[in-house]
C-alpha cells in the first residue's frame, strides 16, 4: 500500500496534526518519569537511609533554594547560546542533553547505601539532587518554550497545552498508583534498593519518551523565543515593591504558596499515615488516584463555568469547599479501618475538587494580574511578575516538605521506626494531614477572597478600559 | 459570604458533637506486667492502643514492673475509682481470682490477657473473659514456616542452597524442645516424598567449630528461645556465616519470640572513652554485632529498642514465631466493647494462634 503523502503547510513544513500533539505530550510524560519519585524522597532518606529527620529538612531547604534559582540561571544559558549549528534546533538539542542526564539523574537521588557516615549521606543527597535538578531543568525549560515554536496558531497552541496536560496526567497517575505497590514490603517498610532500580528504569522510560518527542517535533516558528522573559535591568527591591502593590498578584501568589506548602508538605505525612495508621501503604496511590477524579471531571467544564461565574468567584467557592472538606477530615471518625479509609477518600475528593478549581485558573489569574498592573500603573512588567510568582511558588514547594518534617518530628515521628511508627504517632500524623490540608485551604481562601480583588465585574471593567486604551493608542 | 461562613461553622459544630464520644464514660484500666510504657511499635501495648481507639474505648495504662502485689493494688484502686473495665496481663496467674472477685463485686467486666489462667477463674464471673495465645499451635505454625523455607512446594524439591552437601536430606541442630515442630516438618516432607530431617547432636561449640569455608555440618537450626538464637548467630558470624544479606554462607536459623534486646549486647561491647560516631560504627562492624548494618548514630542507638524482628529477613535470622499481638489486641478490645455496651459474649475463652515474622 502506498504511503500517504505528507501534507505541507504554506511554509513547507508538515501540517500540524495529532503527531505534534502526541509528541508534545510525550515530553511531559518524560519529565514526569523523573519527577514522579520526588514525593518518595523524604521516606527514602529518613526511613531507609536513616538520615535524621531534622537534618533532611535542613538539607531540603538548601536544595530547594537552588531549585528556585536554577530555572532562570539555566534559562539564561540557553538564551545566550547563539550557536546556529544544531541539527534539530537549539531547544530540542537541550532537551536531548537533559534527557541523557535524566537516565541516571533520578536514580542519583536514591543511592541505596545506608551503611555510610551521616556526613557522606548528606553530601550524596545534596550532590545527587543538584545533578538531577540541573538535568531536569535543562530538559524542562526549553521543553516549555517549544510550545510557541511548534506552531504560531492559537488553536494549535491550545491543543498542545491540553495534550501536555494529558502527558503530565499519565506521567503522574500511573506511577502514583503503581509505585506504592512496588517499593514497600509487606510490613509497610520502604525497599531502598528497589527504589533505586525503579528510578533508573523510569529514567530509561523517560529517555525513550523524550526521543519520541524529539523525532516527531517540527519547529515551524523562528527560534528567537527567549526562555526567560525579556526584561530591563532587574532591580530586586523595586521589583519586589511593585509586586507587593499589585493586589491580584499578591493574592494569587498567596493562594499558590498555600496550596504548595500544604499539598507538598503533606506528602510525607500522608505516606506515614498510610504506613502506620491504615497499615496499608500500597493503597495510598489508589486513594490519590481517586482524589484526582473530581478535577479531571471538572476540567472540561472549566471554561464555561469561568465565563458564567468568574475566576475569583469560582476559586473562592473551591477554597471554601476545601476548608469544609478539611474540617470534616478533622472531626469525622476516620478510624484506621475500612470505613475510615472511605471517609478519608470522600473528604479528599471534596478537598481536591476545591484545590483543583484554583489550579485550573491559577496561571490565567496571573495573566489578569499583569493586566491589572497596566490598568493601574500603565506598565505590565510581566517578566517581573511571573518570575517572582514562580520564585514564591518554588519556595513554597521546597519549604512545605521541610516544615512538615520538622512538625512531624515534634509530633513523635522517628525515622528509626521506619514504616511502623507507634500508634500515638500514627494518630498524630492522621491529624497533621488534615491540618496541613486545612492550612492550605485557608491560605487559598485568604489569598483569593480577601486579597485578590479582580471579581467578574471588576475584570470586565478592566478589560474594557484596557481595550479602549489600546484602541486609542493605535 | 458571611451567611455562608456562619452556616459552615454551625455545620462543623454539629458534626463535632456527633463525631466525638467514647462508648465508656470512665476509663478502662489496662494493667501490664511490665512497665506499661508504650515504646515499641511491635509490642502488645502499642497494638492495644490501636485496637482501643478503633472501638472508641477510653483507657489508661498501668505498669506493675513485675510485681504482682503492685498490680493487684492497682486493680483495686482502679475499681474503687470507678473504672469501667479491667484488662489485666497478670504477673502471676495465681493472683487472678482476687482481681476477678473484686471486679465481680463492682460489676465491672475484666479481660485476662495472655495470662494462662485456670478455666475455673474465668467461669467464676460471667463478665470475665480470657484472651490468650494458643500454645498448642506453636509446633504447627513453626513447622509450616520452616517447611516453606526449605521446600519448593510446586516442584516438590528443596530450594536452592538448602541441601548444602547435596546428600538429599537436611541435617538440623536444635536448642530446646522441638520434637513436635520436627514432627510437623517431617510429615510435610513425607507428603513430598522427601526424607525426614536428620538431627545433629553434640556440643554447640564443637559443631560451630566445625563450620568451614566450604561446608557446614548443619543445614538448619531451630531454637525455641530468641535469646538462644542471638547467641548462636553471634557464634556463626564469628565463623563468617549469616553476616548480612549479601553473605553466601547463610544457615537458616528459626526461633520463637521477639523479646531479646540486642542493643544491650551491642552497647556492652562499646569501646571505652571518648570516640566519634564513625569510630563507634567501625567498631560495630569489626565486632560483627547483631545490629542492622545501616549506620546508626550513637544517640539513636540509645533510644532504639532493637529486637529479634529487627534482624530478620536478610540472612542473619530466617524467621521467628511470635504471639499475634495485633489479633490479641483486636479480640480484647472487641470483646470489651461488647461487655461495655451490654451485649452478649458467646465465647469467654478466646485463643489466638501464633503468627510468623
Amino acid at each position: 500500500m502506498a504511503k500517504k503523502p505528507v501534507q505541507l503547510d504554506a511554509n513547507g513544513h508538515p501540517k500540524f496534526g495529532m503527531r505534534d500533539s502526541l509528541a508534545y505530550a510525550a515530553g511531559d510524560f518524560g519529565c514526569n518519569m523523573s519527577f514522579a519519585l520526588k514525593g518518595t524522597m523524604a521516606i527514602f532518606w529518613t526511613q531507609f537511609m536513616q538520615m535524621p529527620s531534622l537534618l533532611y529538612a535542613g538539607l531540603l531547604i538548601l536544595v530547594q533554594v537552588w531549585d528556585a534559582i536554577n530555572d532562570p540561571l539555566i534559562g539564561s544559558i540557553i538564551d545566550n547560546d547563539k550557536r546556529a549549528n544544531y541539527k534539530r534546533g537549539k531547544f530540542l538539542a537541550y532537551v536531548w542533553l537533559g534527557s541523557i542526564g535524566l537516565i541516571v539523574g533520578g536514580a542519583l537521588c536514591f543511592v541505596p547505601i545506608p551503611d555510610m557516615p551521616t556526613l557522606a549521606k548528606a553530601i550524596i543527597f545534596v550532590a545527587g539532587y543538584i545533578i538531577w535538578d540541573a538535568f531536569y531543568t535543562i530538559a524542562n525549560v526549553p521543553y516549555g518554550s517549544l510550545l510557541s515554536l511548534i506552531s504560531a496558531d492559537p488553536a494549535d497552541r491550545a491543543s498542545l497545552s491540553a495534550w501536555r496536560s494529558v502527558g503530565s496526567m499519565i506521567g503522574n497517575m500511573v506511577p502514583m498508583v503503581i509505585l506504592p505497590m512496588l517499593i514497600y514490603d509487606a510490613n509497610n517498610n520502604i525497599i531502598g534498593e528497589r527504589v533505586f532500580l525503579i528510578a533508573f528504569l523510569m529514567g530509561i522510560l523517560g529517555f525513550i519518551a523524550f526521543q519520541f518527542m524529539i523525532r516527531n517535533t517540527t519547529i515551524r516558528v523562528s527560534e528567537n523565543v527567549q526562555c526567560n522573559e525579556e526584561q530591563p535591568k532587574f532591580n530586586v527591591l523595586k521589583a519586589m515593591g511593585n509586586f507587593l502593590k499589585n493586589r491580584p498578584a499578591v493574592g494569587a501568589t498567596l493562594a499558590a504558596m498555600g496550596m504548595f506548602v500544604g499539598m507538598q508538605g503533606s506528602t510525607t505525612a500522608v505516606t506515614v499515615m498510610f504506613q502506620s495508621y491504615f497499615k496499608n501503604v500500597q493503597l495510598s496511590g489508589v486513594v490519590s488516584l481517586f482524589a484526582m477524579i473530581p478535577i479531571v471531571a471538572f476540567t472540561p467544564m472549566a471554561r464555561k463555568m469561568v465565563v458564567k461565574y468568574g475566576k475569583k468567584e469560582l476559586s473562592v467557592v473551591g477554597s471554601i469547599s476545601s476548608i469544609l472538606a478539611c474540617v470534616l477530615m478533622f472531626v469525622l471518625p476516620i478510624k484506621p479501618d475500612g470505613s475510615g479509609i472511605l471517609i478519608y477518600i470522600v473528604c479528599q475528593l471534596l478537598n481536591s475538587l476545591g484545590m483543583g478549581i484554583y489550579s485550573t485558573v491559577s496561571w490565567s489569574m496571573m495573566g489578569d494580574a499583569i493586566d491589572y498592573n497596566e490598568w493601574k500603573n500603565g506598565s505590565r512588567e510581566e517578566g517581573t511578575v511571573y518570575s517572582l510568582h514562580s520564585f514564591f511558588r518554588k519556595l513554597a514547594q521546597g519549604m512545605g516538605p521541610s516544615l512538615a518534617l520538622v512538625v512531624m518530628a515534634a509530633l513523635g515521628y522517628s525515622e528509626v521506626n521506619a514504616g511502623n511508627q507507634l500508634f500515638s504517632v500514627a494518630l498524630n500524623m492522621r491529624y497533621l494531614v488534615a491540618g496541613l490540608y486545612l492550612f492550605s485551604a485557608v491560605m487559598q481562601f485568604v489569598g483569593l477572597a480577601l486579597v485578590y480583588n479582580l471579581d467578574k465585574k471588576t475584570l470586565e471593567k478592566m478589560n474594557s478600559d484596557l481595550a479602549a486604551r489600546h484602541a486609542g493608542q493605535e | 459570604m458571611k451567611k455562608l461562613i456562619a452556616m459552615l461553622l454551625i455545620a462543623v459544630m454539629v458534626m463535632s458533637f456527633a463525631a466525638c464520644g467514647y462508648i465508656n464514660k470512665t476509663e478502662v484500666a489496662i494493667l501490664w506486667a511490665g512497665d506499661g510504657i508504650v515504646k515499641v511499635p511491635s509490642s502488645l501495648s502499642n497494638a492495644m492502643e490501636r485496637a482501643m481507639y478503633i472501638e472508641s474505648i477510653q483507657y489508661k495504662h498501668y505498669g506493675a514492673n513485675g510485681d504482682q502485689a503492685v498490680q493487684t493494688q492497682q486493680a483495686l484502686d482502679a475499681l474503687n475509682a470507678g473504672c469501667s473495665g479491667l484488662v489485666v496481663e497478670l504477673v502471676d496467674a495465681t493472683a487472678a481470682q482476687t482481681i476477678v472477685d473484686a471486679a465481680k463485686e463492682k460489676g465491672v467486666p475484666v479481660v485476662l490477657l495472655s495470662s494462662s489462667v485456670d478455666a475455673a477463674v474465668v467461669n467464676s464471673y460471667d463478665k470475665c473473659i480470657s484472651v490468650d495465645t494458643d500454645a498448642a499451635s506453636l509446633p504447627k505454625v513453626q513447622g509450616d514456616q520452616i517447611f516453606r523455607a526449605l521446600v519448593d512446594e510446586k516442584k516438590g524439591e528443596y530450594l536452592k542452597g538448602i541441601d548444602r552437601n547435596g546428600d538429599g536430606k537436611i541435617s538440623y541442630f536444635a536448642i530446646g524442645e522441638v520434637a513436635a515442630t520436627v514432627e510437623v516438618i517431617n510429615a510435610k516432607l513425607a507428603e513430598k516424598s522427601l526424607p525426614a530431617l536428620e538431627a545433629v547432636t553434640g556440643k554447640l561449640n564443637t559443631i560451630i567449630g566445625q563450620f568451614r569455608e566450604d561446608s557446614a555440618p548443619v543445614e538448619l537450626i531451630i531454637t525455641t528461645d530468641d535469646a538462644d538464637a542471638m547467641e548462636l548467630l553471634m557464634m556463626l558470624q564469628a565463623k563468617g556465616y549469616n553476616k548480612d544479606r549479601l553473605s553466601t554462607h547463610c544457615i537458616p536459623v528459626f526461633t520463637v519470640g521477639d523479646k531479646a534486646d540486642y542493643k544491650v549486647h551491642v552497647l556492652a561491647g562499646k569501646p571505652e572513652g571518648a570516640h566519634t560516631d564513625d569510630h563507634v560504627q567501625e567498631y560495630y562492624k569489626m565486632q560483627q554485632y547483631l545490629v542492622d548494618l545501616r549506620t546508626i548514630e550513637e544517640s539513636h542507638l540509645e533510644e532504639m529498642i532493637y529486637t529479634t524482628a529487627s534482624v530478620i529477613g536478610d540472612g542473619r535470622l530466617a524467621g521467628t514465631v511470635v504471639e499475634n499481638y495485633d489479633e490479641l489486641a483486636v479480640q480484647t478490645a472487641s470483646v470489651l466493647a461488647k461487655l461495655l455496651t451490654g451485649k452478649a459474649v458467646d465465647n469467654r475463652f478466646i485463643t489466638i494462634e501464633f503468627t510468623v515474622i
